[in-house]
C-alpha cells in the first residue's frame, strides 16, 4: 500500500524543457496498489489517439517503467499493471456513465450527455477485447 | 399523416447547414461546441434511423443464451402485459449479468461474442468509424 493519485494520466501533468514541473488533480488520492497509478497512465482510453505510444500516449512503456523503477526503487509487476489497465477503462466507463445520468436527473449539459453517450460503448469494446473468454472468472 | 421531410433528414440539413455555414465564421474558442453540437445531432439522426430495431436484434440475441423464446408474448394477453423489446433487453442483461457475477458464464465464448455484438451495435450509433475498424480486424483490437 502506498499513496496513490488515481487520476495521474496525460492530462493532469506540467511539463516544460526541463521536465516535471506539476501533478494536478488530487481530489482523488487515497491509499491502494501502486501498479494501479500505472495502469491507469497506461491504460489505451488514456493515450489521446496515440495507441503505439502505450505509456500515455507520450512514450513507449519501456523507458517509462525504466524511468518509475530508477526513480521508485519498486519493481513493476506487469500482470498487476495489466489488471489496474481493464480496471482503468471500468472505472471510465462507470464514470462516464454517471456523468449522462446526471443528465436524466435534470442537469441540462451537453458534454455530460455525450460523455455518458459516446465513450461507453467504446470502454465496453476494449474491456471486452481485454478479456477474451478464457480470462473470464468470477472467483 | 406527417408532410416530408421527416426528423432524420432535417437533422441531418440542420447539421450540414451548421457546420458548413455557420463552423467557418466562428471564433476558434466556439469550434469546440459546434462539433459537440454536430456530433449530438448525427448520433440522434442514427438513433432514428435504428429506431425499435435495436433492441429488437439485441433481444434475439440473447433470448438463445438465457434459454428464452426471443417473443414469447402469451396468446390473447393484453396489450399492457406484453413485454417490450426494450423491457425485456434491460430484464435480459440484469439476468446475464447476475449470472457472470455468479461464474456461472465463466469462460463462456458465446456471451462474450453476443455482448461483443451488442457493444458493436451501439457503437454504429455513437462512433461508425470506430465501430467499422472493429468489425473490419472482427478481433481484439490490442
Amino acid at each position: 500500500m502506498t499513496l496513490v493519485h488515481q487520476d495521474f494520466r496525460t492530462g493532469n501533468y506540467m511539463v516544460d524543457e526541463g521536465g516535471l514541473t506539476g501533478i494536478l488533480d488530487w481530489e482523488f488520492a487515497a491509499w491502494g496498489d501502486p501498479m494501479s497509478d500505472i495502469g491507469w497512465f497506461c491504460a489505451r482510453c488514456w493515450r489521446f489517439g496515440n495507441d503505439a505510444l502505450e505509456a500515455g500516449g507520450i512514450a513507449p512503456r519501456a523507458p517509462f517503467y525504466r524511468g518509475y523503477e530508477r526513480a521508485s526503487g519498486r519493481t513493476i509487476e506487469p500482470g498487476r499493471v495489466a489488471f489496474w489497465e481493464v480496471m482503468a477503462h471500468i472505472r471510465w466507463a462507470t464514470i462516464a456513465l454517471q456523468q449522462g445520468a446526471r443528465v436524466s436527473g435534470g442537469e441540462d449539459s451537453l458534454d455530460l450527455a455525450l460523455t455518458g453517450r459516446v465513450y461507453p460503448p467504446e470502454l465496453e469494446l476494449a474491456i471486452l477485447d481485454m478479456t477474451p473468454p478464457p480470462a473470464w472468472s468470477a472467483t | 399523416m406527417r408532410d416530408l421531410p421527416q426528423a432524420e433528414v432535417l437533422l441531418r440539413l440542420a447539421r450540414a447547414a451548421m457546420l458548413e455555414t455557420l463552423l467557418p465564421s466562428l471564433p476558434a474558442a466556439d469550434r469546440y461546441t459546434a462539433r459537440l453540437i454536430a456530433n449530438a445531432m448525427a448520433i440522434a439522426a442514427r438513433e432514428m434511423a435504428a429506431g425499435p430495431a435495436l433492441a429488437a436484434a439485441e433481444r434475439v440475441a440473447l433470448a438463445p443464451l438465457l434459454g428464452e423464446e426471443a417473443e414469447s408474448v402469451p396468446p390473447g394477453a393484453h396489450q399492457s402485459a406484453i413485454e417490450t423489446s426494450e423491457e425485456a433487453v434491460e430484464r435480459m442483461n440484469w439476468r446475464l449479468a447476475a449470472e457472470i457475477r455468479g461464474g456461472m458464464r465463466d469462460g463462456n465464448a458465446a456471451v462474450h461474442g453476443a455482448l461483443r455484438q451488442g457493444v458493436l451495435t451501439r457503437l454504429r450509433e455513437t462512433n461508425p468509424k470506430v465501430a467499422g475498424e472493429a468489425e473490419q480486424t472482427n478481433r481484439p483490437r490490442r
